[in-house]
């Protein structure tokens, strides 16, 4: 298939008309960035067209067996069944290690206990985090970079007035030096200054806070700061900030 | 609908996130898209496999990484096109291949007249740049993108040579472009054949 019979073929196959054959079309698509370029401007239009019929909403138990597809964050597996070797019960040394045996085995259940509680906490935090992200009221303030403006270091601040959870989203932070780690905050109106802890990132320099017990509507600033620990007021370099200037 | 401002994460930043198991940021995919991509389905299969065909949709995003590629363009224009391609996948595989199975409910029955799909379009600039196409342009795209018949369905029903139906859905699909672009409507050219 040559370039120009491909480009003729490019509003059918978009279209969803194309019934010629498939496979050579496609082929020749994946090597054409011309065409490549060329298709995702008719698949533009085409949206256009998808997305102009009478809205049907979808059922309310689509969007929770989607994100089902995602498996909720993992949980510690219970402690595995242990069946005791048959050992003297009347052996002192036997009845000792039996003891620390046992209290090995308690500590560690109550380990487990603990992570799955913080598990089971970090769930609920999540779902009120979704709830605030993806509701249509919530209002989005976007955090500049301060050092380097064309970085493409980022975050967002998302609040809603009358929902006692913020989030702070942050994303492309580079690496902090070796001892420092990148810290959020949120400037009341009084101006007093509310420490919302250090980011976790992840290897996209993506990290996330979800903030209980504030609606934001006395916030009037949000910082990121990188300092080499907690204190109560910003103390290192402002990274991030919202409202610019 | 998402937050009110449109610089949260970006779709492809989303959907790195979902793939990595965040349930947010699923969350957020979802209500960005389902909503359109529900109405889309619901308008050519019907309310009960479109949902269906929603959620395959969000399985094949995220267990085939190679699905979507952001330099193909947009999230938007990619999903609703995989939304509109399994719809034309569900269609032609339901249609019946036995004329007398009475009880049989026929999927994809012949298009509506394509004045009435037009008119029965919501959004109202949308309508108005598919109107202002040539009758012939209009026909062949509302035919092959809201009726599901292919070009060779269209070419047999319109009774015309194939190459003037592809030409047709070229030059309809290149002016309504920039009509929704808000340009102006180009020079009809005499209407090319294409082979």
């Amino acid at each position: 298939m040559t370039h120009e019979d491909a480009v003729l073929l490019l509003p059918a196959y978009v279209l969803g008309a194309f019934d010629g054959d498939v496979a050579e079309f496609e082929a020749h698509i994946d090597r054409c960035p011309r065409c490549r370029i060329e298709l995702a401007a008719y698949m533009d239009t085409t949206a256009s067209l998808g997305e102009a019929v009478e809205a049907v909403p979808p059922p309310a138990s689509l969007r929770r067996a989607v994100l089902d597809l995602v498996p909720e964050s993992p949980r510690p597996s219970p402690a595995p069944a242990r069946r005791f070797s048959p050992i003297s019960w009347f052996s002192a040394p036997a009845a000792a290690a039996l003891l620390a045996a046992l209290v090995l085995l308690l500590a560690v259940m109550a380990i487990q206990q603990q992570q799955l509680q913080a598990a089971r906490s970090e769930l609920a935090l999540s779902s009120r985090g979704l709830e605030l992200l993806t509701s249509t009221e919530t209002i989005v303030q976007r955090l500049n970079p301060v050092a380097d403006p064309a970085s493409t270091a980022h975050g967002h601040w998302y609040h809603r007035p009358g929902i006692d959870t913020q989030v702070i989203v942050v994303e492309f932070l580079p690496t902090p030096p070796a001892g420092d780690s990148y810290y959020g905050w949120l400037h009341h109106a009084d101006g007093s200054w509310q420490p919302t802890g250090a980011f976790s990132l992840d290897g996209n320099g993506y990290g996330r806070q979800i903030i209980l017990g504030g609606d934001g509507s006395d916030v009037q600033g949000v910082t990121v700061t990188r300092q080499p620990k907690p204190t109560p007021a910003p103390s290192g370099e402002t990274v991030l900030r919202w409202p610019a200037g | 609908m998402g937050p009110r401002e449109s610089e949260g994460p970006t779709d492809a930043t989303l959907l790195a996130r979902a793939r990595g198991g965040d349930r947010v940021a699923l969350g957020t995919l979802y209500d960005r898209y389902a909503s359109p991509a529900h109405s889309l389905a619901a308008h050519m299969v019907g309310t009960t496999p479109a949902a269906d065909v929603v959620h395959d949709a969000f399985v094949a995003l995220l267990e085939r990484p190679t699905t979507f590629d952001p330099a193909l363009g947009s999230f938007r224009a990619w999903f609703m096109t995989a939304i509109h391609h399994r719809c034309l996948n569900l269609l032609r595989r339901d249609r019946p291949m036995v004329a007398d199975d009475a009880l049989f409910e026929v999927a994809a029955p012949d298009p509506e007249p394509v004045d009435v799909i037009v008119q029965q379009l919501r959004d109202a600039s949308v309508r108005e740049a598919v109107l202002r196409l040539s009758v012939e342009q209009r026909e062949a795209l509302v035919l092959a993108y809201y009726g599901g018949l292919s070009q060779s369905a269209i070419a047999e029903r319109l009774n015309l040579p194939l190459g003037t139906v592809k030409a047709r859905m070229r030059r309809g699909l290149i002016t309504l472009r920039g009509l929704l672009r808000g340009e102006a409507i180009p020079m009809e050219m005499e209407e090319e054949t294409v082979e």
